[in-house]
């Protein structure tokens, strides 16, 4: 084994994560390498110094009172609140402890933040993680099925007035190339009981659904993120549609998409004939 | 219904509660701010409650440290977004190789003993953790702090193994050298004996 693999072993090796062969090899070299036996003891060191600095901080007992308060709250209110019909999940920074309001309203593009507590909140969120079961589904479905585009374009001229005859709705098709998203198609789906488009963009490999139906249904009630089995979701409304992109790719690329797809003005998002 | 509830508050106290130490940690090396890890653990704490039922046979702490983090990086794009606060180089997602340079430097550091005897408090310390890019810190802390495995890592934060084990080795380097550093600059920041940093 050569230095510079056994300094990449050093690490895992005494993070007891390295497998029998490897720290075999990596305990042969360090007998007989002063240098890296070196490079080991400074590890050694600056790890357990860190353990016995014991840096880990205590969660305030103002917190853990606060969190239960929350929690007795939402099974006082539970048996009741099952009478209120879906609506308002309105900002209900009243349910919360009255502490740093004004933090909360940071969050307040962000909807789970809000539904804090009772019954309505937890049928809304079961709801939710229902849809997004679904809109994994669309996406498992979509890439195991081989059944990814029904019409394969990387041209967004090509692929938007394809939904025109098939959907009551235009869904965006925006350029995303600039940001590294490349148009690969698009397809109908069927979520939440109607027809869905299915706008297809690829990106360092992962393949990304972006699904779009007309809002006024909960979907807009998913969280802005989610993970699920292995899969992120973003979730947003726009237009007058509610867009959720969906992949298996790192989280902060859908964030990325989103913006750029925000970005897109209605008009520019329609072909230019 | 008043019941399931119930059922679920209990699940929360029994699996959710004693982790809730493990969790503020996290969030305020994350966040490096008291107040806003609180939120973000009351937060990730009253999502857990909502979906403490679909934890059945999964390992609790990964799954609420996945929760904080997903709490912590939505108030951090909050952030962002309304520019309500500058945050630093903490630019996400980046390369960890773009970020490198060095090594060769490293060659003096590499002293055990200088280490050893200029090992630095407390404080100081967390400091210097807080001071890493969020892709770095996160996984230092996740390794050092909540002793989560590789895997658990990979896990919660949906990075290959190998990443894992690449920001944690950069995270250790870049902290290696803030830590000889500080030495260098409070010569006796410590009388050199390890029994005198404990910290209550």
């Amino acid at each position: 084994m050569k230095c510079e693999e056994v300094d990449r072993w050093i690490g895992p090796l005494l993070d007891g994560e390295l497998d029998a062969r490897n720290t075999t090899d990596v305990q042969a070299h360090l007998a007989t390498c002063p240098e890296c036996q070196r490079r080991h003891e400074v590890q050694q060191t600056m790890s357990s110094n860190i353990r016995r600095l014991d840096l880990a901080y205590k969660a305030p007992e103002s917190l853990r009172r606060r969190i239960a308060a929350a929690i007795d709250e939402a099974v006082v209110r539970a048996p009741d609140s099952s009478a209120s019909s879906a609506i308002s999940v309105a900002p209900s920074a009243a349910a919360l402890p009255p502490r740093r309001r004004a933090s909360w309203l940071l969050w307040a593009g962000w909807p789970v933040a809000v539904a804090a507590s009772g019954l309505l909140a937890t049928v809304l969120l079961q709801q939710r993680s229902l849809e997004a079961n679904e809109v994994v589904a669309a996406h498992v479905r979509s890439l195991l099925a081989d059944h990814l585009n029904d019409v394969i374009s990387t041209d967004r001229h090509t692929v938007k007035p394809w939904f025109a005859g098939k959907l009551d709705f235009s869904p965006p098709v925006p350029d995303l190339s600039a940001q590294g998203f490349e148009l690969i198609g698009g397809r109908l789906e069927y979520l939440r009981r109607q027809p869905a488009a299915a706008v297809i963009y690829r990106k360092h490999g992962h393949i990304i659904n972006v699904l779009s139906s007309p809002a006024g249904s909960d979907l807009g009630d998913l969280p802005h993120i989610e993970r699920l089995r292995g899969y992120s979701l973003r979730a947003w409304r726009q237009s007058g549609l509610d867009v959720v992109a969906v992949s298996d790719i790192d989280p902060l690329e859908l964030a990325n998409l989103e913006r750029a797809y925000r970005a897109t003005p209605p008009a520019a998002a329609e072909p230019s004939r | 219904m008043g019941k399931d509830v119930d059922n679920r508050a209990q699940r929360f106290r029994e699996l959710i509660e004693p982790l809730l130490d493990d969790a503020y940690t996290f969030a305020r090396y994350l966040a490096r701010d008291a107040s806003v890890a609180e939120d973000i653990v009351q937060e990730a704490s009253l999502r857990a409650f909502r979906h403490v039922d679909s934890l059945r046979g999964r390992e609790a702490r990964g799954w609420l440290l996945k929760i904080v983090r997903n709490c912590f990086y939505a108030w951090r794009e909050k952030v962002v977004q309304t520019n309500l606060q500058s945050l630093d180089a903490d630019s996400p997602g980046g390369d960890p190789l773009s970020v490198s340079e060095e090594t060769d430097q490293a060659q003096r550091d590499l002293d055990p003993e200088r280490i050893l005897e200029r090992a630095v408090q407390s404080e100081a310390v967390r400091a210097m953790i807080q001071a890493l890019p969020v892709q770095f810190r996160e996984t230092l802390v996740l390794r050092e702090l909540n002793d989560c495995s590789y895997r658990e890592i990979a896990e919660l934060t949906g990075m290959p193994i190998g990443t894992v084990m690449s920001r944690l080795a950069r995270a250790r380097e870049m902290l290696r050298k803030m830590w000889l550093e500080r030495a260098d600059a409070v010569p006796d920041a410590s009388p050199g004996q390890q029994e005198s940093y404990h910290e209550v």
